[in-house]
């Protein structure tokens, strides 16, 4: 055996090996986490013995710090707003909770004399799959509504996360190498630090199988297994009588005579086929497209700040047509 | 199968075990069968046009050696394609959608040479090594020019008719181009071609010769062996050795890492550049050229390097096929560095038998313009591979023609680093030209060039950032084996260095999340 293994090809396993016990002695099981890519239920969800939950910004899941009872409040109005970066920043590249359009929809309703609490569940990067899979957890804490995003932009991302937990949870040799923390680590490096700063999203949609494509133009828009995420979170919010109201995302693209106009990606007349009892729907296209754009969008689909302030009151004035909450069953 | 696939992974460890315990027949026959499970993997009907080569090729090369055999046996083995295709048909699924005729015509095939085998037969016994020969080569050819260039040349001749105002309404037939065809049809070539001028051997043994046409580490982009450096393994067992395991296996991680690191990532800034709707100005023009240039280098010389480990872990020696091409000096030079083996095969089977240097300098620039171009057209169906085979052409005429370039070039020192800097410039326009999908894309690239002022909405210093970080890790690799004069020839390094740099080589590879790109010369 000592002939078979050169001394080089020895000193490269021995190198590769002490990597990976240092990591896996001084990582975090938080950290190592962050590898299921938001798959895993509990992930950035910590229930403390005086019957708070804290969500925890990090690897596992990059949420804004709140905090919440586990068990609501009676009297109290609670949403649970989920969502992509559209939720989680204010404007690109910032991200100051007060200001996005979630948070402000409790102030908003606060202002408006309702006991409202509104929790911001916006991750960067997330699309149907993972939103249906914070549903389920969220689902335990009794909320009045939920707001639920329809956006085309993230479901190339959720395949391949979608992908990348399948191989790190399987016990098939050819997804070993994903049991490495050193692996998982290079990987998650060279993501967020080089190809994530380097190479900008209209290069990135170029490449065959990476995460980010571009956004559906037809008018059907979501892959079968985003409208199968779809079907799930409203059955499982049926099951427990919680109340969605779909946020449908609004996009800027340019016209033939190189105007920037607002679309829909197909998305509003697709809610509108879900929308039934329990289920209705703000079209963002529809409260945005007559404005500016310039002053409205920050990009092709993240929201300026002052956006957020009025998507926050026509959400407002939404949920207090709907009425009073149900108690929760 | 791709090499940068599980499956292949699985194949070659399941071959190389099996191989080294069994007696040589044995592995004869575990060769054939990898090598037809590894192109079956593809799609299975062409196995049938792979069959009917191997036939036609295998009795010709006995014929030119004047060794006949029994036309009976002609006859039952020119039934295998038949059977294998009519057999793959009936109980397996089918691939892309190719006409059925194409499908039948390929498998009665030989029928008809068994016919022609019966007729050559009666002939003088000078002319029929000649007649065998033509055989051979024709019908290679004629696979060759129908699968890859029918559609080519018929739908060009189609929108010349239509220009001239003779509008049809014929349509063109569905063919799909068979994998690796373009290689095993050239080194069948070669084979029948080295037995005619006496250079080798005919091999006498059908399942020898059927494993070496097929051997599956080089079936599908090379290199393209002579039958001399590699027939002969074949007919004797290999002896196990440790080194040239380990080389093997050395050979299989650098290939990787120049596929899966270098090539892949650099694609993601290339395939940008030239895609059809992007507004190119001068420096996404450069980056876009430079990113293509490390792309298809670490594509193919990737791609070689997992071919010749592999074959070196069954004890086999496949033949270099890259030598530090952009470190050329002259475009003469750039041709003994890149694709060796289709260099040397288009030098000896075409430019030679043309005249090669002999006759006047106009003939001498006519034989190398035509090999230049044909070696383009080789590339493939497309009028940029026949520009970018010119365009090499018309490099190495004016290279020959201008006096004092060949002593200038050869040069040492500062001479040769400005020799190697201008032809790394002419090599990068070049693969402007090969890139390009049409002439009128090489036109809007080369109209780029003349824009500095930003007309791109995507900075282009940021992605150049990123392709600098995969050419220059390859760049040291380049480096540290330049002495040795072998891109993988990592044996002088002390064993420490050579210890850490598999560790990076291999975290590097795993961990390049770029997707998984096709070979660029698998469609050739």
């Amino acid at each position: 055996m000592r002939q078979f293994l050169s001394p080089s090809f020895r000193l490269c396993l021995l190198l590769l090996l002490a990597a990976e016990i240092l990591l896996r002695g001084t990582l975090p099981p938080l950290a190592v986490a962050a590898f299921r890519y938001g798959y895993d239920p509990d992930a950035g969800f910590r229930e403390t013995a005086d019957g708070q939950v804290q969500l925890v910004p990090g690897p596992t899941r990059d949420f804004h710090a709140q905090t919440f009872s586990r068990a609501r409040p009676p009297g109290e109005f609670r949403i649970f707003a989920l969502g992509s970066s559209v939720e989680y920043w204010d404007a690109v590249g910032s991200h100051i909770l007060s200001n996005t359009y979630p948070a402000r929809l409790g102030v908003e309703l606060r202002a408006r004399g309702r006991n409202a609490e509104s929790i911001n569940l916006g991750v960067t990067s997330y699309g149907l799959r993972r939103e249906e899979v914070l549903l389920r957890k969220i689902l335990n804490y009794q909320p009045s509504l939920i707001l639920l995003k329809v956006d085309d932009t993230n479901e190339g991302m959720d395949e391949t996360t979608a992908e990348r937990n399948r191989s790190y949870l399987s016990p098939w040799p050819q997804d070993w190498l994903w049991k490495s923390y050193l692996i998982q680590c290079g990987l998650k490096f060279k993501e967020d630090r080089l190809l994530n700063h380097t190479l900008p999203p209209r290069i990135l949609v170029w490449t065959t199988g990476h995460p980010v494509q571009p956004p559906a133009t037809t008018t059907a828009p979501f892959n079968k297994t985003s409208r199968r995420a779809m079907d799930e979170c409203l059955q499982l919010a049926r099951d427990r009588q919680v109340p969605v109201m779909l946020v449908t995302q609004a996009y800027v693209s340019q016209d033939a005579a190189g105007r920037s106009v607002v679309s829909d990606h197909g998305l509003d007349a697709y809610a509108a086929t879900l929308c039934g009892p329990g289920v209705t729907m703000l079209s963002l296209t529809q409260l945005l497209g007559k404005l500016p754009v310039k002053e409205t969008f920050s990009d092709q689909v993240h929201l300026a700040r002052p956006t957020h302030e009025l998507v926050a009151r026509a959400l407002a004035e939404a949920i207090l047509k709907m009425g009073p909450a149900k108690p929760q069953p | 199968m791709s090499f940068i696939s599980w499956p292949y992974a699985l194949l070659l460890l399941v071959v190389t075990c099996a191989y080294w315990q069994l007696p040589w027949r044995g592995r004869i026959w575990l060769l054939l069968a990898a090598s037809y499970v590894f192109y079956g993997f593809w799609d299975g009907r062409f196995l049938a046009l792979l069959l009917t080569s191997t036939i036609i090729d295998f009795f010709c090369g006995l014929a030119i050696a004047g060794e006949r055999r029994p036309v009976r046996q002609v006859a039952a083995a020119a039934v295998a394609p038949f059977l294998w295709l009519g057999g793959y048909t009936l109980f397996w699924r089918h691939g892309a959608a190719v006409d059925h005729w194409i499908l039948t015509a390929e498998a009665v095939f030989p029928f008809f040479f068994t016919l022609l085998y019966l007729g050559l037969g009666r002939l003088p016994a000078g002319r029929q090594r000649k007649a065998f020969l033509l055989l051979s080569i024709l019908t290679n050819l004629g696979i060759l020019g129908f699968f890859k260039y029918f559609n080519f040349f018929a739908g060009s001749a189609l929108a010349l008719a239509g220009r001239a105002g003779w509008t049809t309404d014929w349509v063109l037939p569905h063919v799909i181009l068979p994998v690796g065809i373009s290689f095993y049809t050239f080194q069948s070539i070669s084979y029948a071609t080295d037995i005619f001028k006496g250079k080798a051997q005919p091999a006498r043994d059908p399942v020898v010769f059927a494993a070496y046409l097929a051997f599956f580490p080089q079936l599908v982009a090379g290199p393209i062996e002579r039958p001399n450096d590699l027939l002969p393994q074949f007919h004797r067992a290999a002896v196990w050795d440790t080194a040239s395991f380990h080389r093997g296996l050395r050979l299989i991680l650098i290939g990787l890492f120049k596929k899966v690191f270098v090539a892949d990532n650099c694609a993601l800034v290339a395939n940008y550049a030239f895609a059809p709707d992007v507004k190119l100005d001068a420096p996404w023009a450069i980056l876009g050229t430079f990113a293509f240039a490390l792309q298809i280098y670490g594509d193919f010389s990737g791609y070689t390097d997992i071919a010749r480990g592999s074959a070196r872990l069954l004890g086999i020696h496949l033949n270099h096929n890259f030598k530090f091409p952009y470190f050329a000096t002259s475009p003469s030079d750039f041709w003994r560095r890149w694709h060796i083996t289709l260099s040397s095969w288009f030098r000896d089977y075409v430019y030679i038998p043309l005249g090669g240097n002999r006759g006047t300098t106009a003939r001498m620039c006519f034989n190398l313009w035509l090999t230049m171009l044909l070696a383009g057209l080789w590339h493939g169906a497309n009028w940029t591979f026949v520009i970018w085979g010119a365009y090499h052409g018309t490099l190495l005429i004016a290279y020959r023609l201008t006096p004092g370039l060949e002593k200038f070039s050869g040069a040492p020192g500062a001479r040769a680093a400005v020799s190697g800097l201008l032809m790394f410039g002419f090599t990068l326009a070049g693969w402007a030209i090969f890139r390009c999908a049409t002439p009128g894309d090489f036109l809007r690239w080369l109209g780029a060039l003349a824009q500095w002022h930003g007309t791109e909405a995507v900075v282009w210093w940021r992605p150049a950032v990123w392709v600098l970080c995969h050419a220059l890790p390859l760049l040291a690799l380049q480096l540290g084996t330049w002495r040795a004069r072998d891109e993988v020839e990592m044996g002088a390094w002390p064993w420490g260095l050579r210890g850490g740099a598999y560790a990076a080589m291999f975290l590097a590879v795993a961990t390049s999340s770029a997707g998984s790109v096709a070979f660029i010369y698998f469609q050739f």
